[in-house]
């Protein structure tokens, strides 16, 4: 079960998409805070193996550079995704946003929906609450294009 | 929902192509496979090759462990008994990592006395000793004996697996050569045995027998022992108990019975473990490094040694510290400036290539190579050294050869556009070769110019001792004659012989020792009191002649044995006296010297030009005494016409003439000069332009047809360079269609050294010089000369650059700075300004341009320089975390066409890496950039090839990204706007900026 809001009101996923090109981006435009909450069975069915399989290149290219970068203070090796959670601390967040946003996105959003009025500029915090997932941000509402 | 699984599969589709997806192309048991295939092919390091070149770093070193687990110590063993399976295990080697690193390292170790060097861990320190042993072997420059002091210790504290990996070297070094059999060929008796105890590693027993063989017999070999025993790093009493059981006697007795004095306190105090701590630079700062530099500069005289060993390997920044330091400690002063106004010659030129800092890409150390192997062996300043010193040493043709392999494997490896870590591992000791052979070839020249130095300013004397013999000239003027006589053919010989690298302070330092030569002979310190009587005695030019030529007879007999040590340098000295004596009579009568031996001439005819000319005179002794030298050294006796030859060739004989015809090199030839002039004449009429045009687009220099003209016409029909055979083989081969790649080369060198000189005001042509007046061609020709030696040194740059880059031509880094006239450039009729705007790099560099440099120090200043806020910090940052990835790290979008806003971010894609990689670059530098107002925000979007959204085609290089145009669409805030090519800036791990323009392909 996922669910959406965006400035405090529910909407159906059509509304809100992604876009990998301009995430980030939308200095100047009007900021609406949303949030996507995902069963926490759903997210790790569905993240789990792609995150397994990033710890697996991360790993790869340790051996490249000779260096490992602990996901958190004190990790001698990579955690499963559930251990992973469990961790306290931003640690899990600032793992998946450098690797996996767009991946946790994609599991909610259909990516560069043309129909969307929302359009996602960051996600600000990804924390596990009442057994749920929630991914919170800022997104900007789409401008209507005009034909001249 | 449908929808949302729909989309889900398409991430995972995404993520699994750049995860797994890489892993099907390379599947986990791909190094197995490439195992099984290679240890049954006769060509594994081709395969191996291939197959690395479809992998990221990341496969690489996936499929290079597995290769390693796969094969185990039977497999890599197998491979080892080959030398194209050696070459396989090193390419692996360089790939591999953690655990299976450390295996291949653990069996090469286990190999022992047959371990194969794949790591080639011990290269660096194996080239100089194999080096030092080939010349140990082959008696230094004169061929003459063994060397065993330099032997010995080449030899020294090497284990056994470590002396089999010195033979590989050794070997691979002067082909056809076993370092085993040469030593066994050299020594006997218990030199052989100790060269034996050394090479199985058993150090101690060595010293043992070379301090017994040191005081045996008649006399003791203090150095010998001194050098054992200051060497010894273990406990002298191991040292002690080898002496014993392989003598049976008391070591500490037997040096008490052979040494005496200070010697024996030495020994003694080695023995009981006092060694004189050895010398070593302490750690010192740019300010104390400064000060040093000032004051090996400073009053009279120049300390070179301090000056080099203060500046010599210092990294780039180093020494830009100390640049500082020096300027801030003089009130301004520049230190490369003061560096060129106190030194010459080789002491500048090595200094010079110390203030760039140590090479820090293979490239550069190639680049490097070949600016030594031009300056101590290139150029017509170098024909005289290069003739004369490989006459009698194989020193030059081992350096030609090794030059020629190292550049001949960079080309040869680059044909795929890039070298792979075994190809690096392999030019690397190919460049080591050449660079050693350039220093042995600097040996054998300075020996042979010394000798030749000390012959011709001896003789010269003696000539003019010879000449005044029974006149009216006083004794002084006899003194001074003679001194001026020798310094002059003292330097004029040395200096020819040294080319290039012959400085003042050399010329000031030989003309005093010409000079002594010179007063030495006359006084009869050097030729005997009875030689110089005889001499004196002398009056008549025949009876002269046969005088003087016993007297030099005598000279050589009389000289020591510090000079004269075999039969070698005997034949030079011989020759080179005769020849002096008369070249000396001829110079000092004037070139030619027709009736030089006729009586009538020689009684009236010299002692009055004698009396007349004064010292100019004993300048002129000089000059023919020194071509008399070389002639009669090279070619024995009755060779004064073609030691003429010679002299007349020579630049420094022939002061400012560039023009007209290169005697002495078509004089080697056998040609005449009528027939050269033909010759010439003959390659003006051909109408070769097309056909040389076609043959140097095949060797890769693309260039117009008014340009090959303007060099052909450069070459061979204007008043400021010599007409050259080289050139003109150089040409006729271009024109053939069988051009070299050392012909395109010349092509280069000219077309460079012509733009220098148009840079400069000058023209190269010299075309209206014919129509001038005399006092308008003599300004032309000391505007030429003035510009000549810059022009020269691009020219030299730009030949070394395409040599070492193969096939291209690329600008230098020094041009960084300069800006192209944009307004010449044009795509399709649209003009720079609807691409780039003035703050963009493309504003200084409109066209395709590829920069070499030093690595990423200059790489990250450029950024800094060329996209507007990036500051060399966070460029270094940046490139650090991509080019050890041994990945591209290309810079496009809005700050790179320099259309960008106040917030806008930098985007940067890598050409080798996998997206998980440049996820963690982009956290690491947006981390960093959280933390420093001055970073810039790094663009989130992964550029990596492979890399592919809704809206984004597959990248394939982010190069190419950076050229896309269409239509934003999809979630895009900017949805229906167009967008344009930004061009890109991409970094390689190899040192290059490649500056791509909007609207250009890589």
């Amino acid at each position: 079960m996922i669910s959406f809001i965006v400035d405090g009101n529910s909407i159906d996923s059509s509304e809100i998409t992604f876009s990998q090109f301009s995430f980030g981006k939308g200095e100047g435009f009007d900021a609406l805070s949303y949030e996507i909450k995902i069963a926490k069975g759903d997210f790790l069915k569905k993240i789990a193996p792609i995150y397994d399989d990033g710890v697996e290149e991360l790993k790869e290219d340790d051996e490249v550079t000779g260096e490992f970068e602990p996901p958190y203070p004190g990790a001698t090796d990579y955690p499963s995704l559930s251990e992973f959670i469990d961790i306290e601390g931003t640690y899990l967040y600032e793992y998946l946003y450098a690797y996996h946003k767009f991946d946790i996105l994609g599991i909610a959003l259909d990516e560069d929906n043309d129909a969307a009025n929302y359009i996602i500029k960051s996600m600000n915090s990804i924390e596990c609450v009442d057994g749920d997932i929630v991914v919170k941000g800022a997104a900007i509402k789409r401008l209507v294009q005009t034909e001249s | 929902m449908t929808t949302l699984n729909a989309s889900v599969q398409t991430q995972n589709g995404s993520s699994v192509l750049s995860a797994t997806g890489s892993a099907d192309a390379t599947p986990s048991s791909s190094g197995q496979a490439l195992y099984q295939q290679a240890v049954q092919s006769p060509q594994p390091e081709a395969l191996i090759k291939k197959q690395f070149a479809k992998q990221t770093p990341a496969q690489r070193t996936r499929t290079a462990n597995k290769f390693v687990k796969t094969a185990g110590r039977e497999g890599i063993n197998k491979l080892a008994q080959t030398p194209n399976g050696q070459q396989a295990l090193a390419m692996v080697y360089e790939q591999t990592s953690g655990e299976s690193r450390q295996f291949m390292e653990d069996v090469h170790q286990e190999q022992g006395a047959t371990a194969v060097d794949y790591t080639r861990a011990n290269y660096k320190n194996l080239s100089p000793r194999a080096t030092q042993l080939f010349e140990a072997i082959n008696g230094g420059v004169w061929g003459l004996g063994t060397d065993k002091p330099r032997l010995f210790q080449a030899l020294r504290n090497l284990n056994p697996a470590e002396y089999k990996a010195l033979q590989r070297v050794y070997q691979d070094h002067h082909p056809g050569r076993d370092l085993t059999a040469d030593i066994k060929g050299d020594l006997s008796g218990n030199d052989l045995k100790r060269a034996e105890c050394l090479m199985q590693g058993e150090t101690l027993r060595a010293d043992a027998i070379g301090l017994r063989e040191a005081m045996r017999g008649v006399g003791t070999d203090e150095q010998t022992i001194h050098t054992i025993l200051g060497g010894q790093t273990l406990d002298p009493n191991q040292l002690k108990a080898a002496y014993q059981q392989e003598f049976g006697r008391d070591l500490e007795t037997d040096l008490k019975s052979e040494l005496s004095g200070s010697d024996l306190k030495q020994a003694e105090a080695a023995l009981r473990g006092e060694r004189t701590a050895p010398q070593r630079r302490s750690p010192s700062s740019p300010g104390e490094d400064a000060k040093q530099l000032f004051k090996a500069m400073d009053g009279i005289g120049t300390n070179e040694a301090k000056i080099h060993g203060i500046l010599q390997g210092r990294s780039r920044e180093e020494i830009n510290q100390i640049r500082e330091a020096y300027r801030a400690q003089t009130n301004g002063r520049d230190l490369d400036a003061d560096l060129r106004s106190e030194l010459s010659g080789r002491d500048l030129f090595n200094a010079q290539m110390s203030l760039r800092g140590r090479a820090t890409t293979l490239e550069d150390s190639l680049a490097r190579m070949n600016e030594r192997y031009d300056y101590e062996r290139g150029g017509n300043s170098n024909g005289v050294g290069r003739f004369v010193t490989d006459t009698f040493s194989d020193k030059g043709a081992l350096l030609d050869s090794n030059h020629q392999r190292a550049n001949d494997f960079y080309r040869q490896a680059m044909s795929d556009g890039k070298l792979d870590q075994g190809e690096r591992a392999r030019l690397g000791e190919l460049v080591g070769y050449a660079n050693d052979d350039v220093g042995s070839y600097q040996n054998a020249k300075d020996s042979v110019a010394d000798t030749a130095g000390t012959v011709a300013a001896t003789a010269a004397a003696t000539a003019v001792v010879i000449g005044t013999a029974g006149t009216a000239t006083p004794l002084a003027a006899t003194l001074l004659m003679a001194a001026g006589a020798g310094a002059t053919a003292r330097t004029v010989t040395t200096g020819a012989i040294e080319g290039e690298s012959y400085g003042i302070e050399d010329l000031a330092s030989d003309a005093s020792i010409g000079a002594v030569d010179g007063l030495a002979t006359v006084t009869g310190m050097k030729a005997g009191t009875a030689a110089a009587q005889n001499v004196l005695r002398a009056t008549a030019s025949n009876t002269l002649r046969q005088e003087g030529l016993q007297v030099t007879e005598r000279t050589v007999a009389h000289m020591s044995s510090e000079i004269l040590s075999g039969s070698a340098k005997a034949r030079v000295a011989f020759g080179a006296l005769e020849g002096t004596v008369d070249g000396a009579i001829g110079g000092a009568l004037g070139e030619g010297g027709t009736t030089a031996f006729s009586d009538g001439t020689w009684d009236q005819g010299f002692t009055a030009g004698l009396q007349r000319m004064g010292v100019n005179t004993a300048l002129g002794g000089g000059f023919g005494a020194f071509g008399g030298a070389l002639g009669g050294g090279v070619f024995g006796r009755n060779s004064t016409h073609l030691a003429d030859d010679m002299v007349d060739a020579l630049p420094l004989a022939k002061t400012g003439g560039r023009g007209g015809i290169n005697e002495g090199e078509f004089a080697r030839s056998g040609i005449s000069l009528k027939q050269a002039e033909n010759m010439r004449q003959e390659l003006l009429a051909r109408a070769d332009t097309a056909s040389v045009q076609d043959n140097l687009r095949s060797l890769g220099v693309d260039v117009d047809r008014e340009m090959i003209e303007t060099v052909k016409q450069y070459s061979f029909d204007s008043p400021g360079i010599v007409f050259d055979p080289k050139n003109h083989d150089a040409w006729s081969r271009l024109a053939g269609g069988q051009g070299t790649s050392q012909d395109a080369a010349y092509f280069v060198h000219e077309m460079a050294e012509i733009n220098a000189l148009k840079d400069q005001g000058v023209d190269a042509l010299g075309r209206d010089f014919s129509t001038m007046t005399e006092s308008q061609q003599k300004q032309w020709k000391n505007s030429f000369d003035q510009s000549y030696d810059v022009a020269h040194q691009q020219g030299v740059k730009a030949e070394s650059d395409f040599l070492s880059h193969g096939n291209t031509i690329e600008q230098d880094l020094s041009q960084i700075g300069s800006t192209k006239g944009a307004d010449s450039f044009s795509i399709d009729g649209i003009g720079p300004s609807e691409r780039w705007t003035d703050k963009s790099v493309f504003y200084t560099y409109p066209e395709q341009t590829t920069l070499t440099t030093t690595g990423i120090a200059e790489q990250s200043s450029f950024l800094s320089k060329h996209v507007p806020g990036l500051t060399t910090e966070q460029a270094t940052l940046i490139l650090d975390q991509g080019l050890k990835r041994n990945s591209t790290v290309v810079f496009g979008g809005s700050r790179i066409r320099g259309d960008f806003g106040k917030g806008s971010d930098i985007d940067v894609g890598f050409g080798d890496l996998s997206e998980k990689q440049a996820q963690r670059i982009i956290k690491n530098i947006n981390k960093a950039a959280a933390a420093n107002p001055n970073f810039l925000n790094m663009e989130v979007l992964t550029i990596v090839p492979g890399k592919s959204t809704k809206t984004i085609e597959t990248i394939t290089t982010p190069e190419q990204f950076f050229q896309r145009s269409g239509t934003r669409a999809g979630g895009d805030l900017k949805a229906g706007q167009s967008y344009i090519p930004s061009g890109s800036i991409t970094m390689t791990p190899d040192g290059k900026i490649i500056i791509l323009p909007p609207g250009t392909e890589k």
